[in-house]
């Protein structure tokens, strides 16, 4: 055995008592953090497998932003003013995807915040805007139908989710049933209110949901598209036969509304010198948007394109393809994982993540500064033991690696010792299951009951941190210790 | 066999108008005034003198874990001002033995260990089985064979400094410094260790310099330095060779030890009369 080792290993040996106190330190801080990394790591995976599987898929494509969007529309303070932007140039985008060998399913999907009145019922959804025969090719296990039916391709219509649904119904006086129609209710500033009739066509709920996707219902696309305010001029001219336009025709609408509206209103308005105020257009023209800046024909936008991969391909590279291809050929579109479509409260997993690193790195700093304090108390009663080596002939570095060895080898093997405690823990957390005490749990766990798994990742960057703390704790301690001149080691 | 003289005998250490001043508050400590002397190879030397006399800040500046405030300090041929720290700490290794007077061994390492430590500390590269025979012809030498495996807690006083006598001698050092070696010891375990010094300096011809108070101890000695008030005041050697002259110092031809001793103590009354009137 190298002597600085031996040396080192004897008198952590030896110091039992201040070795005790660092070595119980590092132990809890070692399981604390494979155990809490562990759980954060079980339900992120958790979380993300299940919103890849079910929700968004492996990329997510979207119209240029500023951030703060996801399926759930903008999320952030601008969602009320600025509308989800589209993706430009779809159908290229759509043939471009599709023809990558690597993507193994697409869903165009669209989105928007809806009020729900069924009779003197109100609630609200989050409604996606769907093709359903992309929707079950891309997520063909996701949802349970609970009455009804599932949509079909080309149909108007909405699969009410059960949560809405319980509701409408929660005072007991109506049942909402396929068949029965509702009326969605959107408004922004851009758009104004839209108000649609769509029929139910049945109710559901997501086999693996959350507080936040249990108010999404699943809507065609079109009643979206209107509802998110894009213009649908394509769809909502009506092809007239020549009859009904000779019909329409031969109406004079001043004719018809004219004289009564002027009997009616005639002794109410004086005429008005359209100089003297405001004027008409004035007043309204901010509200009516002018043709120039009415957008294109919309009926065939989509707010998102979900990509699934095929098995083992690297997310980020498909990413980096297909950002690459919307940059050569000018489409103001972004691509990204699934988090850029997951909403806030997927978010949350990974916020608390942060947070609990944010956690550990102050128990980190904490445990550098009584490790480091010990060192110091021992190094400074070991001034003439070090004095003496350095008589005898050791060198500065010599002096260095026995103070970082001792501090290495304590944290090393209270750190594994907490490695083994924190699996123990785990292994027992995974057999009993830790039940979620309330909805934000539920959704940090992504279920309701999380098993947690060890997790090699967090066990690697425990004893990571764990021997940096080692090192950094030691840094002071060696400075004294290499300031110890060998005169000391005539002093008793 | 005729006497020989400074040319023809080793130097292995040089004082040349030494001086050591330690910065006490305001005031300072004139711990060595202007020492000047030799030490020749195989020579078996005290340093004697009362407490505060300088004895052990000579020892330190001999084993160049002190500096000197002005003179210059020659070990084995080599200005010791002029090594940095790391080539310090090389020539203390390979040329340079300590014995501590509280001992100083390593308490987690047994008497094996501690003896074999400094061996670790050189990049040379050893035959491991002959200097494991090395290890264990000292410590057999120094009567320890049979604790071989005892931590320093397990040893007595006297034990303990013969690990020490071991440890100053296993790397073949040209000088062994030893600092009051018997100052912890009782007079009987002390005697016992300055003898065991003795025979080892006949033995392996290693040259030892000891600082001591006791009276009885130093005639053991063949060389001594007395030393008072930082300075030297006698400069004796009992082998009947010429004492060294160092630099700065009349040349002298060969003289005997009371004539050494007169000048010495002239010296220091001289010195000491210049120091009054100041």
């Amino acid at each position: 055995m190298n002597v600085i080792a031996k040396i080192a290993f004897r008198n952590i040996l030896r110091h039992r008592a201040k070795t005790l106190i660092i070595g119980f330190l590092i132990t809890i801080g070692i399981t604390v953090l494979i155990v809490g990394n562990s759980l954060m790591e079980t339900a992120s995976r958790g979380i993300e497998k299940t919103y890849i599987e079910s929700y968004t898929g492996h990329v997510v494509i979207t119209g240029r932003h500023d951030g703060g969007l996801s399926l759930m529309g903008l999320e952030n303070a601008d969602s009320l003013d600025v509308p989800v932007p589209v993706i430009p140039s779809f159908d290229e985008v759509l043939e471009y995807v599709t023809a990558q060998p690597f993507v193994k399913s697409v869903n165009p999907q669209a989105t928007v915040m809806a009020l729900v009145d069924y009779g003197e019922k109100r609630s609200f959804t989050q409604a996606f805007g769907i093709d359903p025969a992309y929707y079950t090719r891309m997520f063909p296990d996701n949802i349970e139908v609970l009455g009804g039916r599932m949509l079909i391709p080309g149909e108007e219509g909405i699969l009410l989710s059960e949560k809405v649904a319980s509701l409408l119904q929660r005072d007991g006086d109506v049942t909402v049933a396929p068949g029965d129609t509702l009326l969605l209710t959107s408004a922004s500033q851009n758009a104004g209110i839209k108000v649609r009739e769509v029929p139910i066509r049945g109710i559901f709920r997501f086999r693996h949901s959350n507080p936040q996707l249990d108010y999404v219902s699943l809507v065609d696309i079109t009643n979206v598209r209107a509802l998110a305010g894009m213009n649908l001029s394509s769809v909502t001219a009506a092809e007239l036969t020549e009859a009904e336009s000779a019909l329409l025709s031969a109406f004079d609408e001043d004719a018809l509304f004219g004289g009564a509206l002027d009997a009616f209103f005639g002794g109410l308005v004086e005429d008005v010198d359209p100089s003297a105020g405001p004027r008409e257009e004035d007043l309204f023209s901010s509200l009516a948007p002018a043709d120039d800046l009415l957008p294109a024909d919309q009926s065939n936008a989509w707010h998102f394109l979900l990509v699934k991969l095929e098995d083992g391909v690297n997310p980020a590279l498909a990413i980096v393809q297909f950002q690459r291809f919307f940059d050569e050929q000018g489409i103001d579109a972004m691509a990204s994982n699934w988090l850029g479509g997951a909403g806030s409260v997927a978010l949350l997993a990974t916020g608390t993540k942060t947070v609990f690193n944010v956690v550990v790195l102050v128990i980190a700093i904490v445990a550098v500064i009584i490790i480091m304090n010990t060192l110091v108390i021992s190094v400074t009663e070991r001034t003439v033991e070090i004095g003496t080596m350095r008589a005898l002939g050791a060198q500065k570095k010599f002096v260095r690696r026995m103070i970082v060895w001792e501090t290495v080898m304590t944290s090393g093997i209270f750190g594994l010792l907490g490695v083994v405690v924190g699996v123990v823990v785990l292994w027992v957390l995974r057999v009993t299951g830790i039940e979620a005490p309330n909805v934000f749990f539920e959704i940090l766990f992504g279920g309701k009951v999380l098993h947690p798994v060890p997790s090699l990742g967090a066990i690697v960057w425990s004893l990571v941190v764990v021997i940096a703390i080692g090192v950094v704790a030691s840094l002071y301690p060696v400075r004294i210790a290499l300031n110890v001149q060998p005169i000391k080691a005539m002093q008793e | 066999m005729g006497i020989k003289t400074v040319s023809e005998r080793q130097a292995v250490v040089e004082l040349i108008d030494v001086t050591k001043v330690y910065p006490l508050g305001k005031t300072e400590v004139h711990a060595v005034r202007g020492v000047s002397f030799a030490i020749e190879k195989g020579e078996f030397i005290s340093l004697t003198g009362p407490s505060g006399s300088g004895k052990s800040t000579i020892l330190n500046l001999i084993g160049c874990i002190d500096t000197p405030t002005s003179g210059v300090v020659k070990i084995n041929g080599v200005e010791t001002s002029k090594l940095k720290d790391k080539e310090l700490t090389a020539l203390r290794h390979k040329t340079l033995g300590f014995i501590f007077q509280s001992f100083n061994l390593i308490p987690v390492l047994d008497v094996y260990e501690n003896v074999e430590f400094p061996l670790l500390l050189g990049k040379e590269k050893r035959n491991k089985a002959e200097t494991r025979e090395w290890i264990d012809y000292l410590i057999e030498a120094v009567g320890l064979a049979q604790y071989r495996k005892h931590k320093p807690s397990e040893l007595s006083g006297g034990q303990r400094q013969r690990v020490a006598i071991a440890r100053a001698l296993v790397t073949k050092p040209m000088i062994v410094l030893a600092d009051e070696p018997t100052a912890n010891l009782d007079s009987k375990t002390g005697k016992s260790i300055i003898e065991l010094m003795k025979k080892l300096n006949q033995e392996l011809e290693t040259t030892f310099v000891f600082s001591t108070h006791d009276p009885g101890i130093v005639e053991i000695a063949d060389h001594v330095i007395r030393l008072q008030d930082g300075a030297v005041i006698e400069d004796v050697r009992r082998d009947g060779l010429s004492r060294h002259n160092a630099p700065g110092r009349r040349e002298g031809s060969s003289r005997n030890e009371t004539s050494h001793r007169n000048e010495a103590s002239s010296r220091h009354e001289t010195s000491q009369r210049a120091g009054e009137s100041s």
